[in-house]
């Protein structure tokens, strides 16, 4: 007779069941924190923005300002905010990845707005100016706009705490001998369904317009050339991920073999 | 499935129980049950020698076609 496998290692009942408790307690816990508006020192309304780069040839700018003009919530003066933009120069002679930096300014912003210089090397074009990165900090005005700063962080949670139960029930199946069963089948489909459901949100958030207010940044440049003011809408950047994404329907194909294998396994018992 | 195994009409030629049955082949009572009840879906070839061996008759003597009706007759199915 076949000595049923006993699960070793990370694979384990109690850890999978640690870990679902442990998500499950910093999803409410977020969740309290977003109804009840507790102002705890964390950096939950700090998100990296996912900015366009512009590349159409800027004009050579002495200087330029960035204003926060309308946000979901209020700004906070005091914290590390950062806008980082670089500058890049092609000499038409070399190719695209020869591309050099001649300019690059990271600079906090204390105030709604703040003042970037770019000096721009006058002997060479300057082709591109590329904001490509700003964290700002936010505090958001009411409870929709705080759920929305967090609702990613407080899904995940609760996600993977709904997972790992169901793995920890799975694992317990396994080391009492009995893998291969229409429950553990039921259970991965369950897991994988969770992870690609909450994929499918996220991809649903990214690709379709922000229905409720956003980061606006108005980037007005003061040239000695030409006075152009270029506007950018900037939002928080998708949760969205293809590995997760995969992942989940991958734990679907295996949740399908797994009920074809409870039809083995019952033909198994069944044969003297 | 229409195979009837013919256990107990061997079990009573040889007049022995299932129990000793199940000493002798090696096979656990609840097997020998699923066998005798007709639930099995398989039975290898070596668990059939192995009956054969010991009740001393041939598989034919154990395993017996029998049409659907017949066969739902004598599970009450």
């Amino acid at each position: 007779m076949e000595t049923p496998y006993r699960g070793r290692g990370l694979v384990n009942k109690r850890l999978m069941i640690a870990l679902s408790i442990v998500f499950g307690v910093v999803g409410t816990t977020l969740l309290v924190i977003t109804i009840f508006n507790l102002r705890v020192n964390l950096e939950y309304v700090t998100r990296p923005l996912g900015l366009p780069n512009y590349d159409q040839g800027l004009p050579v700018t002495a200087s330029t300002e960035l204003k926060i003009v309308k946000t979901m919530g209020e700004f906070d003066e005091g914290r590390g905010n950062v806008v980082r933009m670089e500058q890049y120069h092609t000499d038409e002679r070399k190719s695209r990845r020869n591309q050099q930096v001649t300019g690059e300014m990271a600079s906090t912003v204390t105030r709604k707005s703040g003042y970037f210089a770019i000096e721009a090397d006058t002997d060479i074009a300057v082709n591109e100016v590329l904001m490509n990165r700003a964290v700002l900090h936010l505090q958001p005005k009411n409870f929709w706009h705080r759920l929305y700063f967090m609702y990613p962080g407080i899904l995940n949670s609760f996600v993977a705490s709904f997972c790992f139960w169901f793995l920890a029930l799975f694992v317990s199946n396994i080391q009492e001998g009995g893998a291969f069963t229409k429950r553990n089948g039921l259970r991965l489909q369950r897991v994988g369904w969770a992870i690609l459901g909450l994929q499918a949100l996220y991809y649903i958030q990214r690709v379709t317009p922000t229905l409720i207010d956003d980061f606006y940044l108005e980037y007005p440049t003061m040239s000695r050339f030409s006075s152009s003011d270029f506007w950018f809408r900037a939002s928080p950047e998708s949760e969205f991920s293809v590995t997760w994404a995969l992942i989940g329907a991958l734990i679907l194909v295996v949740a399908s073999a797994f009920r074809d294998g409870e039809m083995l396994q019952e033909e198994k018992n069944l044969t003297i | 499935m229409p195979i009837v195994v013919n256990l107990d009409v061997m079990l009573a030629k040889r007049k022995m129980t299932l129990t000793e049955l199940s000493e002798r082949v090696d096979i656990t009572m609840a097997n020998l049950s699923i066998l005798k009840s007709g639930k099995a879906r398989a039975i290898r070839f070596t668990t059939l020698d192995d009956i054969c061996k010991v009740l001393e008759c041939q598989p034919g003597d154990l395993l017996q076609h029998v049409d659907d009706k017949t066969y739902k007759k004598l599970f009450r199915l």
